[in-house]
This record gives C-alpha cells, structure tokens and sequence, in this order.
C-alpha cells in the first residue's frame, strides 16, 4: 500500500526518532554495500560481486 | 548468469543516454550504489516475526502485513537490493503456482528462467537501462501459474528503497500458461534523502493462450528517484492482458508497458493515472503492437499536473501488415491545475493494414471554475471541491483498484492536490 512521502517521514521519524531526510543516513558498513570492493560506481567488479555474493549458477 | 549480466555490462556502457524525453543530465550514474544487502538477509525469515524489528516496523507502518492477513493470495517485501520476505498461502501453492524472489527462482527454477529471463520479452540491447538492469539487477519476483490455474486472490509485492544514492534494479517475471489466470500488485515506498536515486526496473510477462494477467502498480517513491523502467508483455492468442498504474512519486519518470500482442484475439488494456507536482516530469504511456488478426486494445490514460509539474503522454500504436480486423482505443486527459503546469501529449500511431478501426481522443483542460463555484455554493469549501472533482476524473482507473488500493490512490491524490488550484 503506498503511502505518502510525507506520511512515509513522519512515521519512520516517529520510529526511528530522527529525521530520515538529512542527519541520519545509514552508511555503507552498516548495509553490506559490497562484501568486497566496498565502494560505489557501476563496474563490471561489481557485476561479478553481486553474482558471486548471490551465488549464481553460470 | 553472470555471462549474462557481463553481456548486459558491455552493452550499457557502449550505449548512449537517451537524446529524447525528460533531461537526465542531472543523473549521475557512477555516483549510485548499485548493490546493498540488506540486514538480516542471511537470517532468510519464513515468517513475518524473523524479519528484522527494524525493518518489520517500516512495512507494518505501511499496512504490508495486514493485507496480507486480509486480501492476498501471497506477499512479498523487498528491501533495497533483496527480497526480505515472501509467503504464498499453502492451498495456491499445492495448485503448482510459484511465487517467489528472482535471485531464488534463478536457483530453484533455472530452466523456467533460462527460458523467459531477458531472452525474448525485454532484451539487454533495448535502451540503456535495460542494458544496465540486466548487469546488475538484483531482487524482485518470479510467478509461475500453471496451465488452468486461476489464483484467486492478487499477489503483492512491496519494494521499499532506504539507502540514499542508491539504485534499485528489480526484476519481475510473471508466466501465466495456457487459461492461467493472475493479478499481480507492487507498491513502491523511499524516504526522501539528499541524494538521488534510481529506480530501474524490468517486468517481462508472459500471458499464455487463452490467460489472463492483471498487473497493477502503485509507484510513490520520494521526488528524488529517477525512475527509469522497462516493462513488457507478450500476449498470446485470446488472452488478455491488464496493466493499471498510478504513477505519484518520483522526480523523473519514464515508463512506457508494452503490449506486443502476438496471437489472435488478444487483447490488452492499458489504465494509467499519472500526477506531476512540484518539480516532477512524468513522461508516460503506453505502447501497444497489435501482431495478429482481431486484437484490440484500450489505453486510458489521465494526468494530473499541478504547481509547475510537467505530465506527458507517449503512446506508441502499431497495427501490423496483414492484421485484420484489429481494434484499438486510445483516450488521454489531462487536467492542468494552474499556470505553471504543462501538459503534453505526444501520440504515435502506425498503421499498416487498411482494416483497422483505430480511435483516438485527448482532452486536456483545467478545473473548470463553474464546477468548483456549483460545488462551493452548496457549503464544500476549495480544497474538498477539488478533490471532488479530481476523484471523478480518476475514477474509471480507480475503480479497477482492490478496495484498499482504491482508498489509498483517493487519499494519494488528495494529498497531492491540497492547494493547487492557482
């Protein structure tokens, strides 16, 4: 069910008790962004990563 | 997999960005992260309790589990790059329908997938974003209904997007064989961070002969997204093929679902609602490729434009040679709210057998001051008026809506109008 942005940030401030626009971003570590190379950018490592980290078959 | 996605790399970075549409120059690709795990993947929770409390408290917010509980035939929640959780009810599932995440379908289902992912309904070589989505796609669902299976209650899906800069990139693969019948719901929800995003999703359908296949998507990302997806159906003989959107959210949009109608007698209707505030450029439609004798079709589209907000229909509409007895609809409104808002319409029609009954009609307008005085001079005040008026304008595609949908798109959409006439 989609809910507003508005109603979105009101109820994820209220359960989280901070402001999800500006000051409290989650950062990298703490959401597993690449088990390996650790860093942004639209490579063709990261293609490989990805499939590794899924354990893709051929 | 990976040949595959290597492939779809290659292809991405030899292609250009798109000289047409909405101005993309702003995005910058290489800044977005294109992968995030989320928390407690590995934990890979069978019921709505194992989900991590963190996580579990933003979609309760959001009612996922209560209509679950109330209305679905199976639910599933993505969060950034992975689906989190699924459930099908037990008697769907000993029907043989599968419903299920693409990175485990790729596993559990690899020669379902082998068959329809990316191979004949969207191609890595289609634009550049599906050339991107086929690197580095990740989550999403696969549906498989077999033949003369009706499921008798939706599935929903409901992908949440929280990592800011991030670049969602689902992938949706329904097949419905022979007198199959499903319908398929997705909502989309993101919190609003100074970074954008990018959503770029493909959904490929296969509705088998004699199907039917309902999609319907609630699109209300944050105004920062990008959204930029590929969405296809092929549709065979006498089935029929249903796409209802409501595109809300988003900074950019480009969506156009595809019908290609390949068996006689097939059929496709197209029911869209698209709304720009502030800021926004909804640059939507519909393409449908009527590729058989007797197909026909129906695209219903209506836009919203308000505060400066720019909504623009492109429709594509091809009848081929040698398809007799083709019938097609076409109708687009838009209503513009103020003097800062644009609407446009830009309608392609190609035909090439010369019996064919094709239609088309657009009206484009603004909230008419005698309907807001009537209204007014019977104790409404502006902003009920207006919302009157626009849940009118809306109603054929919301009435198509599951109940709750429906609440939810009118609540939507007052929201957004709230002030907006100027």
């Amino acid at each position: 069910m989609g809910a507003s942005v508005k109603e979105m940030e009101r109820k994820i401030s209220e359960l989280y008790g901070r402001d999800a626009k500006v000051s409290a971003e989650p950062r990298g570590k703490a959401l597993n962004v690449g088990y390996k190379i650790g860093k942004k950018g639209l490579t063709e490592e990261l293609v490989r990563e990805i499939s590794e980290v899924k354990g893709e078959p051929e | 997999m990976l040949k595959k996605r290597c492939e779809s790399f290659a292809i991405f970075k030899s292609k250009p960005m798109p000289a047409w549409g909405p101005d993309l120059s702003k995005l910058d690709l290489d800044a977005l992260t294109a992968f995030v795990r989320p928390k407690g993947k590995d934990a890979k929770p069978t019921s709505w309790k194992e989900v991590p409390p963190d996580i579990r408290k933003t979609f309760d917010a959001l009612g996922i589990p209560e209509a679950e509980r109330k209305f679905l035939s199976g639910a599933s929640a993505q969060y950034d790059s992975e689906v989190l959780y699924k459930s099908l009810r037990k008697n769907i599932s000993e029907l043989g329908v599968i419903f299920t995440d693409m990175d485990s379908a790729v596993k559990e289902y690899p020669e379902l997938v082998k068959r329809y992912f990316m191979t004949r309904c969207v191609l890595s070589k289609d634009n550049k974003f599906s050339a991107l989505h086929g690197a580095f796609w990740s989550g999403g669902s696969f549906v498989y209904v077999p033949q003369g299976v009706k499921v008798p209650q939706p599935l929903q899906i409901y992908f949440m997007m929280n990592y800011p800069g991030f670049g969602q990139m689902e992938h949706t693969l329904i097949v419905a064989e022979q007198e199959a019948s499903v319908q398929y719901i997705e909502g989309c929800s993101a919190p609003h961070y100074t970074r954008d995003s990018l959503h770029s999703a493909v959904v490929e359908i296969f509705a088998g002969k004699g199907s039917r296949v309902r999609y319907t998507s609630i699109q209300n990302w944050s105004k920062n997204v990008y959204n930029l997806n590929t969405k296809r159906a092929i549709v065979s003989e006498d089935a029929i093929m249903e796409w209802v959107g409501g595109t809300l959210g988003s900074g950019t949009t480009m969506l156009y679902p595809c019908s290609m109608l390949v068996g006689k007698g097939a059929r496709a209707e197209h029911l869209t609602i698209s709304l720009a505030g502030e800021g926004q450029v909804k640059d939507t439609g519909a393409k449908v490729l009527h590729m058989a004798p007797n197909t026909s079709s129906r695209v219903v589209s209506k836009s919203i434009c308000r505060g400066g907000g720019l909504v623009r229909y492109r429709g594509l509409l091809h009848v081929g040679k040698g398809c007799t007895g083709v019938k097609a609809n076409v109708r687009c409104d838009s209503i513009i709210a103020d003097r800062k808002s644009v609407a446009e319409t830009v309608p392609v029609i190609d035909v090439r057998s010369s019996d064919a009954t094709i239609q088309h009609e657009t009206a484009v307008g603004r909230i008419s001051d005698d309907q807001l005085f009537y209204l007014m001079s019977r104790g409404i005040d502006e902003n009920e008026a207006v919302s009157l008026i626009v849940r009118g304008f809306i109603e054929p595609i919301v009435k198509e809506l599951p109940l709750e949908y429906a609440v939810e798109m009118n609540r939507l959409v007052e929201m957004e109008m709230e002030g907006s006439i100027g």
